[in-house]
């Protein structure tokens, strides 16, 4: 009885254990067909193998190039990872620039920042209103439900006198108690 | 994994030898796989070279050059069905876009008539399906045994041997077709 082609496939490869090879080998020894078989393996063989190897020893040596330039790139180092080299003086030069640099912005910023306190004042015509104590002023922006920081500029030379006692600090006192 | 981070480091810092020694013995069984799946020199070469620059970019090396080669050849197995699956595409779109019959290879004075045998090589190869020719190129091209086949294209031993039995039986069919005399 004949074997499976696969069977004889595989034992053209050489993938059967010893066992199965030495009666396959018996058996197409006697059998024409099976032998048919074989050869026709062989055939198939020898024609794929036929035309031989294209030249791959020069294009090993391009691709091995290209690899290692694409390879260098992508191993690269980040922007940030990447040195800088320059001389020493140029080096130094640059640093004292941005030290002036540096000092002079802070210069400019606390100049800039120095609080004056006629920045922002809104200027309130109190027309119709009869304003003679700082109470009643108080009393004036509380009615207008106004919150704000107000700056009260008092005459160049202001007569001060002392009339009674001052009612609204007396309350502000009995409040912080409270 | 701390182990890993420090073999690729150190891979890296001393120039990775092991690639080398990788690229010198696995592009020449890699570049016939490729040349032998695809047909197209150019397009082999660029095939390859994807495989080894995917290798190199691997966050977890590969342990042993053995398990490296098997990789690259799965790797460019995979990136040659691929190309061809695409190249096919392309070539029925442009049929259909030109309303002309399905064309077999041009036969004008050009180099590729240098060789008619590899031409008819090639063209055996190219009427398998892509799981029959994959295994056939992997065992004639590429001397790979049943279990080497399976362990790359991810099938039992004797699922290779049904489809190298099944290449063969369809190369002779085709050869026959062409009236080339297969005993």
């Amino acid at each position: 009885m004949c074997p499976d082609h696969n069977l004889l496939s595989a034992y053209f490869d050489g993938e059967l254990d010893d066992r199965w090879s030495k009666s396959i080998e018996e058996h197409v020894a006697q059998c024409g067909k099976c032998g048919s078989k074989l050869s026709q393996f062989s055939d198939i063989r020898s024609i794929l193998l036929s035309n031989g190897e294209p030249e791959i020893e020069k294009l090993k040596n391009n691709a091995w190039r290209h690899i290692q330039n694409r390879n260098a790139y992508l191993m690269r180092p980040h922007f940030w990872q990447r040195r800088l080299q320059m001389p020493i003086t140029l080096a130094v030069g640059l640093a004292v620039v941005m030290v002036i640099l540096t000092l002079g912005l802070a210069l400019s910023i606390g100049q800039n920042e120095k609080y004056d306190p006629f920045d922002n004042v809104t200027q309130m015509q109190l027309s119709g209103y009869e304003l003679s104590s700082l109470e009643d002023i108080v009393k004036y922006l509380d009615s207008r439900e106004i919150g704000f920081s107000s700056t009260f500029t008092l005459p160049q030379e202001p007569e001060l006198r002392v009339i009674s006692e001052p009612t609204l600090i007396r309350a502000a006192d009995y409040k912080r108690g409270r | 994994m701390a182990q890993f981070v420090v073999y690729k480091m150190k891979n890296k810092m001393t120039g990775h030898g092991d690639f080398d020694k990788v690229y010198d013995s696995v592009y020449p069984l890699l570049f016939k796989i490729a040349y032998r799946i695809t047909g197209d020199y150019t397009a082999s070469d660029d095939l390859c070279q994807e495989a080894f620059i995917r290798y190199y970019r691997r966050i977890i090396p590969l342990p042993s050059a053995e398990q490296a080669k098997y990789w690259l050849i799965r790797v460019v197995k995979n990136l040659s069905l691929n190309y061809e699956k695409r190249k096919g595409r392309e070539k029925r779109a442009y049929d259909r876009y030109l309303r002309e019959p399905k064309r077999h290879t041009p036969s004008g004075e050009t180099e590729l008539m240098r060789d008619e045998s590899a031409k008819l090589v090639q063209e055996a190869l190219r009427q398998l399906p892509f799981k029959l020719r994959a295994v056939i190129v992997l065992r004639e091209y590429g001397n790979l045994s049943y279990k080497e086949i399976g362990r790359i294209i991810g099938i039992s031993e004797s699922n290779v041997k049904v489809r190298v039995f099944r290449a063969r039986e369809q190369l002779k069919k085709y050869l026959d077709e062409e009236e080339i005399y297969v005993s």
